[in-house]
This record gives structure tokens, C-alpha cells and sequence, in this order.
């Protein structure tokens, strides 16, 4: 299988024309600027602005991976691709056209999606949804346009009680600058069969990419969502901080998978978290692959009755690879639960972390909570670390923790290459049987560019 | 999560406390070399009226050596193990901690040396404990095992680190303890795995009860591992006492409070207390 696929796809800068290009650096006349360039309303411009002043006076920080490389006076904040939105494949531009073809895009809506969104640096270039969900009433939009057709619906959940702008400092970043994403809108009792994706490209080099992801399920509603990202490699560094919000109503069910494949320059530090009330499910499937730094550590929190959170993650850290990553469950209400499942696997000199919190509030009766965390270490210059924080405040709760981490077992492999195969491919079959449990979860299309994605990244790991 | 930092500025700020009260001027204890089964009892090297001690304690190749500490002369100690080669140690600490109680233990541990740690508490107080160990030498071994209960508005913060230096070193942390009344419980388990360490073994594991309506616990067992050829498993969780079991001793004539009172002892009851210089498995 090694070989089939070609990184240069992904890894490759391609030459799109830009209508705007802002200077190094966030300052509040860039915030004015790109406010006043989407024609936002006032009320976006003032968050905007709060965020900023918040950013500005608030320190990086000290947790975590080392983000001193990190320089955010060196970032472009938002570059504008020369095309405008279409919901037609051939009016968009012919580079950015080719760049998305070259990942499979067009070719994944005709089979496997119902329906599709495709950014470009800060700009959406490509949207559709199929008619049919269309008919029923589900709102499939670029960000920036939902905040002009669903004021209300887009005001009273934008970064307000999921991600408040004052979170962390790169979500009070990412509410000063934010620019494209998605925004879903599923209502009462409408179940979407086919999955809806978005693809995020940032193409500029030193760019940051801030996609404002906004998906709200209303009552007894049922949606699947797929991100889908990646990034050129440059010499110097790019941030991603995109923020994602997922609003999981009354019985209703969000699937939602995420394949981050960016390249080796980006800084990913994503803001991932979902508010779900009573009977909710949410689900969520993490693959992050790519990037240098990435902190990212999906969370749900679990306010109405009976609320469920199911969170599977793989983290894949290769030469030069930090990946500080995990998941959170915040149990507030009564007869919650939530499962956690996080794998890792690290190599060539990668860091793998999982970095997990589990809390059980005051009046969260009955909950239940299972942690289980693998890693597989590859060769004695790879790192994993394990910091999984419990906290309880109730005495009618369960919540339980395992971790293990070791190397491939010399039995595993002595009694696969004894069937005739070559070690490489031995070990290939074990890691393959290792992240199972997630590309089962995805869709078949993104299963195979999930396993292809990692043999890639495993070429070479056998000494 | 950033309390992560906040946590270890306050400790260090509490060892710093501890030693100025201690002062410079530490109790030596010296074990020979090729003693066996040396006895040690810390209260009597600590005069009446005093509130605890600093105590460094060496023992010599080939030497075994039992160590206990309890009383209430012993409830602000730091006490220093270094464990030459081939070297036993095990150290059995007991103490009801009615008021403000600290206490810290460092050890380095030699070459096929085994150091074993039991430490059993009852507070009502605030109770402090910190548990450093560096298995320094190849073939070493580390084994705590600690019980502990709360009750009333104690607050227990306590911290075990375990760092592999060296190859074939085995460490054991088992930690079990009871939130009850309106205790605070703070456990962080560190195990460090150095990149030198191949062939260590590392097992932790964390297990409360919350007892009271009011308790509370804050559990994080970590693991960091800076090499590939190894074994590390770890475990937490925080339970409730279980409503079924409680029905099954009410079913045989308890009431409801010796119901509870039989599932906490034998939760926290510690089996082959005698056993304590049991060869861990190795990888």
C-alpha cells in the first residue's frame, strides 16, 4: 500500500490568485477591516473587537507543548482568495479547483456526501448541499454567510455559552479574526442520512487559518459532519485556530470526525466543544496526523439529563511531531455519561500526550465516566506521556481510568512474519489492527485515506 | 487544566515551609553493611517534645532493614532514604493526623535494591505527603502502598513520583483511600520512565470512594515515558459504595451503617501485609 499515494498533494503550494492579503500581525484596524470587508453587523464587529482587547492583554500559555517558535506578530491573519462563493464545481476558480480535485473532493460529494464546503485561505470558494436535505429545512452555509441569512439563530450561539470569547487566549484570537467555517442547522426530528463535509486549505505562506465551525441539532435531530484539513509546507510557521461548536438539542445526535492533516509547519491549536442537553448524544472521531504543535482536546459538556459522550481519538506523532492531545467530559446534570477512548502512536523522535479531563459536578448524580488510553511506541526516541486529571464532586458517580503504553510485542510480530510476511508489513498489520476502532468509525471513502494517510506516515518506521 | 502548574509552585512552597521548620540539623541514621532485618523505630530517635524531624537514614550493601514511624512526634518529618547496593528497605508508616500533619519522603534506590513504602492514614486534619523515588540503580525496585481516610473537613493532598533511571527497574504504586464527610482528596501519581531506563516495568493505580455528600476527590495518575522498550500500565477510578453491596450485608442483619462500615474495611484492607519484599514482575 506504501506508495500508492503521494505526499506531495497535500504538502505542495499551489499559485491562487488573492483579492486581499492583510499585513503581518493582528492589530484592530485589520479586525475593522475584515469586518467591514464580510459586512458584518455591528454586534459581530463590537465581539470582534472585546476579543481583541482580551487577546492582547492575555499571556501564552505555560501548559503544554512549547510554543515559543510560535511567533504571533509573524502570522498573515487573513488573506482573501480571488473568487467568490459558488455552489456550481465549475465557477470556481481553475487553481483552486485543481488544489481540491487533487484531494478528492468532487469525486467524495458524488458518492459518499450530502453535501459539501470547500475553504480556501479565509474564504469559502465552494458550497452545496443536496436538495433534498435542502427541502427539509437543514441550513448547510459558509459561516460568514449564516451570519447575514440566520442573525438569530447565528447571535444568540455564536462563541456566547459553548465557547465564550474570554475561553483561552487563542479563542479570544479566534473570535477577533475568525473567518469562513461552517455553519449547520438541523431542525426538530430531521435525521441527515449522508454525512456533510468541509474541507479546510490553507494555502498562504505564514498564514492562520481561524474557521468558525457552528453546528446546532435541534430536538430529536440526527446530523454526521466530516473535516477534513491540510496545509503546504513552508519554512516557517502557520497557525490554525479554528473553533468548533456543536449545539446537540433535546434527543438529538451529532456525529462529528475530523482527519487533521496539516503540514508539518502549522501550530493547530483548535478550540473543539459541545453543549449537550437532556437524552443528547455526541460523537466524536479525531484523527490528527499532521502538524508540528497541535493542542487539541475535544470537550463535552453534558448539561441536560441523561446527556452521552462518546469521544475517539488518534494522535500520530512522527519526526519532529508534538502532539498534546485528549478529551474532556464535563458532567453537570444528573445520569450523564461519557466514554473516552484515546490512542497514540509515536516514532522517529514524535511526542504523543494525552491530556484529558473528567469532572463530575455537584449535581450530576449517577453519572458514569470510562477513560482507556493506548500508546504504542515505536523506537526508543519517541516520547508518550499520559496526564489524565479526575475530578469528583459527587458521591452516587462512577468514573474509571486505564492507560497502557508499550512497544509492538516481540509474539505479535514473531507470529505474523512466521505467516510469510515482511516485518514492515507485519508491523503495518499490527498498527492497521491498532487504529481500527477509528477508521471503522468513518466513512468508507475516509477510512481508506485514513489508513493510506498512515502507512505514509509509518514508511520508514522499521530500523 | 492549568492548575497543573499552580499545583507544583504550591508544593514546592510547602517542602520549602517544612524544611525551615525542620531546620539543618538532621537525625542520621546508619545502617551497616550485610545487616539483616535491621529494626528502626524513627520515634525514638525524635526527643518528646518535639513536632518532627528531619531524618536520613543509609543502608549499607546487602543490608535489610524495617523502619517504623508513627506517633505523634513524627507528624512533620522529611525523611531521606539512600539505598546502596543490594540493599531491603521497607518502611511502615501509620499515622492519625487530628492536626496539620506534613511529611516527605526522598529516596534513592542502588543497584538491585528494593525499597518498600506503606503508609496507612487516618485524617481529620489537614494532611500533606510527598513521596519522591529515583530508582538509580539497574534491577531496582519501588513498591508503596498507601491507605488513606478522611473524614470531617480533612483535606489530603499527596503526591508519589517514581523516576526510572536506570534499566530494569520496576515500580508498584497502589494508592487506595475513603472521601468521607466534606474531605478534600489531592493524588497525583507520577511515573517518569528515563530514556536509559529499557526494560522498566511501571504500574500505578488510584482507587477512592467518595463517602460523604460533601467530599470530594481530584485524582491525575501520569505517565511519562522517554524510551520504547518498556511496560507501563496505570489506573484510577472514583467510585460510590456500591448500593447492591450495602443490600447484601442488610440482607444478613447489618444495619446500614455497619453495612458501609464492613465495605470500607475491606476496601481499604491490605492484603499480605507481610509481604513486602515480593519480586515485581518484570518485563
Amino acid at each position: 500500500m506504501i506508495g500508492e499515494i503521494d505526499r506531495s498533494k497535500y504538502d505542495t503550494a499551489d499559485r491562487a490568485r488573492e483579492r486581499y492579503r492583510a499585513g503581518f500581525g493582528v492589530t484592530e484596524e485589520l479586525v475593522r477591516e475584515i469586518s467591514r470587508q464580510k459586512k458584518e453587523p455591528a454586534w459581530m464587529l463590537e465581539k470582534r473587537l472585546s476579543a481583541l482587547r482580551l487577546f492582547l492583554k492575555t499571556p501564552t500559555p505555560q501548559w503544554g507543548p512549547n510554543l515559543s517558535g510560535l511567533d504571533l506578530d509573524k502570522i498573515i491573519y487573513y488573506v482573501r482568495p480571488d473568487a467568490d462563493e459558488s455552489s456550481l464545481w465549475e465557477e470556481v476558480p481553475e487553481e483552486i479547483k485543481r488544489t481540491f480535485d487533487r484531494l478528492g473532493i468532487p469525486e467524495a460529494e458524488r458518492t459518499a456526501l450530502g453535501g459539501v464546503g470547500a475553504q480556501y485561505d479565509s474564504d469559502v470558494v465552494y458550497h452545496n448541499i443536496k436538495e433534498e436535505w435542502a427541502k427539509q429545512g437543514v441550513i448547510f452555509e459558509n459561516m460568514d454567510t449564516a451570519v447575514e441569512k440566520c442573525p438569530d439563530l447565528v447571535r444568540k450561539r455564536f462563541m456566547t455559552s459553548c465557547v465564550p470569547i474570554n475561553d483561552h487566549k487563542f479563542a479570544m484570537l479566534h473570535a477577533a479574526v475568525w473567518s469562513g467555517g461552517t455553519f449547520i442547522y438541523v431542525p426538530p426530528g430531521v435525521k441527515v442520512a449522508f454525512p456533510l463535509q468541509a474541507y479546510f486549505r490553507m494555502n498562504a505562506e505564514r498564514g492562520g487559518q481561524f474557521e468558525h465551525t457552528l453546528i446546532i441539532a435541534d430536538t430529536d435531530s440526527e446530523v454526521s459532519y466530516i473535516e477534513g484539513c491540510s496545509a503546504p509546507r513552508y519554512m516557517t510557521s502557520a497557525l490554525h485556530a479554528g473553533c468548533v461548536e456543536l449545539f446537540v438539542g433535546e434527543g438529538a445526535v451529532i456525529r462529528y470526525s475530523s482527519i487533521e492533516n496539516w503540514s508539518l509547519n502549522t501550530y493547530n491549536l483548535n478550540t473543539k466543544r459541545a453543549l449537550v442537553e437532556k437524552n443528547g448524544t455526541i460523537e466524536w472521531t479525531n484523527g490528527n496526523m499532521g502538524s508540528g504543535t497541535t493542542m487539541l482536546y475535544p470537550a463535552s459538556i453534558l448539561v441536560g439529563e441523561g446527556a452521552r459522550s462518546e469521544s475517539l481519538g488518534i494522535a500520530v506523532a512522527g519526526p519532529g511531531q508534538n502532539q498534546d492531545t485528549g478529551a474532556k467530559a464535563i458532567h453537570v446534570a444528573p445520569r450523564t455519561s461519557s466514554i473516552i477512548r484515546a490512542k497514540s502512536i509515536s516514532r522517529g523522535g514524535g511526542i504523543a500526550s494525552y491530556r484529558g479531563l473528567v469532572r463530575v459536578c455537584k449535581r450530576a448524580d449517577e453519572t458514569t465516566s470510562h477513560v482507556v488510553c493506548d500508546a504504542l511506541i515505536l523506537d526508543d526516541e519517541s516520547q508518550s506521556h499520559t496526564y489524565p486529571f479526575v475530578k469528583m464532586e459527587n458521591d452516587s458517580s462512577e468514573v474509571s481510568h486505564e492507560a497502557r503504553a508499550g512497544r509492538i510485542g516481540d509474539d505479535e510480530l514473531f507470529y505474523a512474519m512466521s505467516r510469510g510476511l515482511s516485518q514492515e508489513r507485519a508491523i503495518q498489520m499490527i498498527i492497521g489492527g491498532f487504529v481500527e476502532e477509528v477508521s471503522k468509525k468513518l466513512p468508507i471513502e475516509y477510512a481508506v485515506e485514513f489508513n493510506r494517510l498512515l502507512d505514509l506516515q509509518m514508511e520508514g518506521a522499521v530500523g | 487544566m492549568t492548575h497543573m502548574g499552580k499545583n507544583i509552585i504550591e508544593q514546592e512552597q510547602v517542602v520549602r515551609e517544612l524544611q525551615s521548620f525542620l531546620g539543618d540539623s538532621p537525625i542520621f541514621i546508619h545502617v551497616p553493611p550485610k545487616m539483616e532485618n535491621y529494626i528502626i523505630d524513627v520515634s525514638d530517635y525524635i526527643s518528646g517534645d518535639s513536632r518532627g524531624a528531619r531524618v536520613s537514614i543509609f543502608v549499607g550493601n546487602g543490608s535489610s532493614a524495617r523502619l517504623a514511624v508513627h506517633g505523634d512526634r513524627t507528624r512533620a518529618c522529611m525523611f531521606e532514604f539512600i539505598l546502596a547496593d543490594y540493599a531491603t528497605v521497607f518502611c511502615e508508616m501509620n499515622h492519625v493526623a487530628c492536626s496539620p500533619s506534613l511529611r516527605g519522603v526522598q529516596a534513592t534506590v542502588g543497584l538491585g535494591s528494593h525499597f518498600s513504602l506503606r503508609e496507612e492514614i487516618r485524617a481529620e486534619s489537614f494532611f500533606y505527603s510527598r513521596c519522591d523515588v529515583v530508582l538509580k540503580g539497574a534491577g531496582s525496585s519501588f513498591k508503596d502502598v498507601v491507605r488513606y481516610r478522611g473524614s470531617a473537613r480533612s483535606e489530603i493532598d499527596m503526591e508519589r513520583a517514581a523516576r526510572h533511571a536506570a534499566s530494569r527497574t520496576a515500580s508498584f504504586l497502589d494508592a487506595r483511600g475513603v472521601a468521607g464527610g466534606e474531605t478534600k482528596v489531592k493524588w497525583r501519581g507520577k511515573v517518569r520512565v528515563e530514556k536509559q531506563a529499557s526494560k522498566a516495568s511501571a504500574f500505578q493505580r488510584h482507587d477512592a470512594i467518595v463517602a460523604g455528600s460533601l467530599a470530594q476527590v481530584d485524582s491525575a495518575p501520569i505517565l511519562e515515558i522517554y524510551t520504547h522498550d518498556i511496560s507501563c500500565k496505570h489506573s484510577a477510578s472514583i467510585q460510590r459504595i456500591n448500593p447492591e453491596q450495602v443490600f447484601y450485608f442488610e440482607s444478613r442483619g447489618l444495619d446500614e451503617k455497619e453495612s458501609r462500615k464492613e465495605i470500607l474495611d475491606g476496601f481499604l484492607a491490605i492484603h499480605n501485609p507481610t509481604e513486602h519484599t515480593s519480586v515485581i514482575a518484570r518485563p
